[in-house]
């Protein structure tokens, strides 16, 4: 009887393994939207606005299919329920998948890479066996909520950005400079200016003020700066590894002699939402769930870029690049690049753990994973026990990497813990269970 | 002729050299990921010219004498080189001097001052050798300076003040203008505050100075107003200033003009003008004005246009900060008389930069000559009713230009005045002609509340814009999209840059002449002559005429240079103080030498003082000491 059921249970699961699962084209579909904007060089804050719109459409669909699963007009600010009365019936599930690429297509500045891939899901549907009716009927679909979607996103300020008064680095001692070998100007100091989708206000979580600069070699200030300093200097083998895995540097420049090339890697949002698709794979979550979790990873990342981004200008605090060289020793060099904004809070430190808190309510503590997102780029893969244990190392990896200092790293884990739990609740309050 | 460089490659360095000792030189180019290119220099093969090179050797120390100074003197005319053979980093040129004496066959004399400051002269030397001296019998040189007259003469200031301007960067508020608008002090008025009948000065603040008017005393020194502080720096830029007399007391005012750019907004307090009003003993009190803050303004002129007695005034609109290059307001500013105004706006289309009242149709009644960016001087004919333009009449085809200055005066006597009007120059990469404008496309292309100028002009024959990929991105996201790649974007004009409906909606401003010119009247109409070639070495922002070389005709001086320029475009400072000497009908340039003239840095203002029954020159240029030279 034993076996008879063993036997049983197994030709099911090879029948379910027939069955084509909507799941398995989300991870690619995500990934391609990455792959895009790793071509363009699109810098940390403005990825996870891209990952976010790119999802919105997706969770707008499966949430009109299942209950469990909060609209996003629920959470995100402003955001309107579509109107698809035009549409008969369509697959939701293709639509959703279809609409990330569509979304991304519209949205990206090389968006037309897509089309590339929107011509090999519809190819891989084919082979499914779907009929051309209803993969008609799903990018009819994506292509309204994509719309929908897009319009939605013109309405964030994001346009206006290039009419605000560009940055000029605070004259004075203590404040941030562009820094080598770029020297590049400072990224997105407006970004606080882009509407949130849950947070009320760019403000609503700052962080702790930052340890007082000073020069004084027996100041709060200068100790921290020592700690990298010193750090960098008897660098472990271990710690250089954790440095290097979690450098998500969308363009560091190498030079050589005149010759200046730009290393393109993927962004600290990008490598959450990999970890993201990675995990609901690993937890064999459904269709449904896995997209609420994408999309509210993305928004979370999202919220987050524009929490720390609005400290970042607050505080406009000195690289340690910057401080260890004219006050401690003129030839230290960080082990990363420092990249081109001021340094406090670290934002790699307030979305890493901002999005584990998320992961960890969807998906639980616990949980044990490999990364193998950096393979791309010539990295191993990486084993965690859990989310929150590898946002911590994220965290700590900056000061590691010599480009943030301690209390940039802590205070930016708990602005990142406050908003995590809050976009939980928001979540929770929007009827998820 | 063909120069014969025809592969095209990348390079980083060159140096030229006689590899042939054939008494030309040879060019040997370094290529990236290429051999090194060698060219034969054809000169000697092809042309009978001649050559003579230099070869100098010390019997210790310096044995190269690298620093020596050769001067050679062919009927007439001299070529002087040092040795100083380091070209770049860990680049060298031969130790050989090398001179082309074209078709002369043989030099007068040869001066070599070496490097132990002695020297030596040898006579009558043949041409097409290469001449080895060896340092001998030397006697010790000593500089010789021959003071020869000059017609300006470089004094120590009489005032000692020295602008410091605030360091603005228009370009993070509106990245694709082509210059800044925030420098535009100092300024210089003066006047005769206590009507003693010395001249007295206003010069405006600055991040360390406030504005102020110094009082001359009958010693020739300066003494300011106490307490007396005109216009708040940290808040507004003076950019213009005139002394006169506002409410009929007999006694100098002072109108002060509010211009620059910042992050001044308009409409509010910070481009405000300012009215002084005389008390009749020497006091000034600021006194009210109507509204005149919708711009930035750049000159301040004074008439009784109305005839009614009292002096009334023009005011010129050079820029609306955060709006550029939308027309700004001017005004004319009707006194009714005790110093009260009413504001007129004076429609003008362009930014304004300067403007002359002159009766040109001699109907009794002064018109208005109006310069500016991207207009044609303007003249505005002044009747009962108001002023219309009538600029066709006198000018047959509109002169489009950057013009920065203009001057209406009688240069040659004959009763009629002529227009002398201040431009861009010739020494930018902006070329324009009637055939090849430069245009200034404009308008909120991304609808995102900001306007996108974007300039364009011919190279090759064909317009491209301006700005960069990079630049054009920053200013109009939706570009990204646009132009994927920068191959894609090098070739792109306006019309692939703008969709047909963009750019039927855009406005545009043309230019059509950069040079600085002369307009004489011809049967009515002005008819342009253009300034020697040292006119157009660099912008020119004030025009002064007079009889500087003192042979009874009127002369002019220009002045002027542009250093806040989008970085592409560069500084322009050629210009150390132009003087133009009358001959005849026409100008001959006077070299620096013999007129004196160094000014140094953007000159913003200048003026002829008179203290001590002496006669000055004033210059007043941003970032710079004020500059004093005394009139012979």
């Amino acid at each position: 009887m034993k076996r008879f059921l063993l036997l049983f249970f197994s030709s099911l699961s090879i029948t379910w393994a027939q069955k084509p699962n909507p799941t398995q084209h989300l991870q690619p579909s995500v990934f391609a939207v990455t792959m895009v904007m790793i071509h363009d060089v699109v810098n940390p804050p403005a990825a996870a606005r891209f990952y976010s719109y790119c999802l919105m459409g997706a969770q707008e669909f499966v949430s009109g299919q299942d209950k469990k699963i909060p609209s996003p007009t629920l959470l995100a600010k402003n955001f309107k329920k579509p109107d698809l009365s035009s549409l008969k019936s369509y697959d939701y599930a293709m639509a959703a998948t279809y609409c990330i690429l569509e979304t991304g297509r519209l949205i990206l500045p090389s968006g037309y890479m897509l089309e590339e891939d929107e011509k090999k899901l519809v190819d891989a549907w084919k082979q499914e066996g779907k009929s051309q009716q209803l993969i008609d009927e799903a990018i009819a679909a994506a292509q309204l909520m994509a719309k929908h979607v897009i319009a939605y996103s013109t309405t964030d300020q994001y346009g206006k950005l290039s009419t605000r008064l560009r940055y000029r680095p605070i004259k004075g001692d203590g404040y941030w400079y562009p820094t080598p070998p770029g020297y590049m100007e400072a990224v997105e100091p407006h970004w606080k200016t882009i509407r949130p989708f849950m947070l009320d206000t760019c403000n609503q979580f700052a962080p702790k003020r930052p340890v007082t600069f000073s020069r004084d070699t027996t100041s709060d200030f200068y100790k921290i700066a020592y700690e990298v300093y010193k750090e960098g200097k008897d660098l472990s083998p271990e710690h250089r590894a954790i440095a290097s895995y979690w450098d998500c540097n969308p363009f560091a420049i190498n030079t050589s002699g005149h010759m200046m090339i730009g290393f393109k890697k993927i962004s600290p949002g990008g490598h959450w939402m990999n970890i993201t698709s990675i995990a609901t794979t690993q937890a064999k979550l459904s269709f449904n769930r896995s997209v609420l979790v994408l999309a509210t990873t993305a928004m979370t990342l999202h919220d987050s870029f524009i929490s720390c981004w609005d400290e970042k200008y607050r505080s406009n605090r000195i690289r340690p690049e910057t401080y260890i060289q004219q006050s401690i020793d003129k030839t230290w060099q960080p082990l990363l690049q420092t990249p081109p904004f001021p340094e406090y809070t670290s934002g790699h430190s307030v979305v890493s753990t901002a999005v584990a808190e998320v992961l960890t309510f969807f998906i639980g503590d616990d949980f044990a994973f490999t990364d193998n997102t950096e393979v791309i780029f010539d990295l191993p893969t990486r084993q965690f026990k859990s989310f929150r244990q590898a946002a911590a190392e994220a965290a700590v990896s900056r000061l590691y990497g010599g480009i943030h200092y301690r209390d940039s790293i802590e205070h930016g884990q708990e602005q990142g813990r406050n908003i995590g739990n809050y976009v939980i609740a928001r979540v929770k309050k929007a009827g998820y269970k | 002729m063909e120069w014969g460089l025809t592969n095209p490659c990348v390079s980083n360095g060159a140096v030229y050299a006689d590899l042939d000792n054939d008494g030309d030189l040879e060019l040997v180019v370094n290529n990236i990921n290429e051999p090194a290119s060698i060219y034969q220099n054809l000169s000697r093969e092809n042309n009978a010219s001649n050559y003579l090179q230099f070869r100098l050797r010390s019997p210790k120390g310096n044995r190269n004498a690298l620093g020596a100074k050769v001067t050679i003197y062919t009927k007439g005319s001299l070529q002087y080189q040092e040795l100083m053979p380091v070209r770049g980093y860990l680049s060298s040129q031969p130790l050989t001097l090398h001179f082309g004496l074209g078709t002369y066959t043989n030099v007068d004399s040869v001066q070599i001052i070496w490097p132990d400051l002695s020297f030596e002269v040898l006579r009558n030397i043949k041409a097409n050798q290469r001449l080895v001296v060896e340092q001998k019998n030397t006697k010790p040189w000593v500089a010789s300076a021959i003071k020869k007259p000059v017609l300006f003469e470089k004094v120590k200031p009489l005032i000692t003040h020295t602008h410091q301007g605030y360091s603005e960067n228009d370009f993070k508020r509106q990245p694709l203008m082509l210059s800044m608008y925030s420098q535009s002090g100092p300024v210089l008025a003066k006047g005769d505050v206590n009507k003693d009948g010395l001249e007295d000065l206003f010069i405006s603040g600055d991040q360390s100075n406030t504005g102020k008017i110094l009082i001359q005393q009958k010693d020739g020194t300066f003494k300011g107003i106490d307490k007396l502080v005109i216009g708040d720096e940290t808040t507004s830029a003076a950019s213009a200033a005139v002394f006169f007399d506002a409410n009929g007391d007999g006694y100098d005012d002072l109108y002060v003009a509010m211009g620059g750019y910042s992050l001044f907004e308009p409409n509010t307090a910070s481009l405000q003008d300012l009215l002084y009003l005389n008390d009749g003993k020497g006091n000034l009190t600021l006194s009210a004005l109507p509204s005149v803050n919708a711009s930035s303004k750049s000159c301040v002129r004074v008439a009784d246009y109305d005839l009614d007695g009292d002096l009334d005034l023009f005011v010129g609109g050079r820029v609306i900060p955060g709006k550029y290059p939308l027309s700004p307001s001017s005004y004319l500013l009707e006194n009714k008389g005790k110093g009260e105004f009413i504001a007129h706006r004076f429609p003008i289309n362009g930014m304004v930069t300067d403007a002359q009242w002159e009766d040109l149709d001699q109907d009794g009644r002064k018109d208005l000559i109006i310069c500016g960016e991207f207009m044609p001087i303007k003249v505005f004919k002044n009747t009962p009713e108001g002023f219309t333009d009538q600029s066709s009449q006198y000018f047959s085809q509109e002169e489009n230009g950057f013009w920065s200055s203009i001057l209406v005066t009688d240069l040659d006597n004959d009763g009629v005045k002529e227009i002398i009007a201040g431009n861009l120059g010739t020494n930018s990469q902006i070329k324009v002609s009637p055939e090849q404008p430069g245009e200034l496309y404009y308008a909120d292309f991304d609808k995102n509340g900001s306007i996108d100028p974007i300039f364009c002009f011919y190279m090759q024959n064909k317009s491209y814009p301006f700005v960069s990929r990079d630049e054009l991105n920053d200013q109009i996201f939706p570009m990204r999209r646009k132009f994927i790649s920068y191959k894609d974007y090098s070739e792109a004009t306006i019309d692939r840059i703008l969709t047909p409906e963009q750019l039927s909606s855009a406005l545009k401003w043309t230019v059509t002449e950069a040079r600085s010119l002369l307009f004489r009247r011809d049967q009515g109409k002005f008819k342009k002559e253009i300034l020697p070639i040292q006119s157009q070495f660099a912008p020119i922002t004030q025009i002064l005429a007079g009889d500087f070389s003192q042979h009874h005709q009127t002369d002019l001086l220009l002045l002027g240079n542009k250093s806040f320029n989008r970085l592409k475009l560069g500084t322009m400072d050629a210009n150390y103080g132009c003087l133009l000497k009358a001959k005849g009908l026409g100008f001959e340039y006077v070299n620096q030498g013999e007129s004196g003239l160094s000014v140094d840095g953007d000159v913003k203002s200048a003026l002829q003082l008179r203290v001590n029954n002496q006669n000055y020159l004033v210059i007043g240029a941003f970032d710079q000491p004020l500059q004093f030279y005394h009139l012979k």
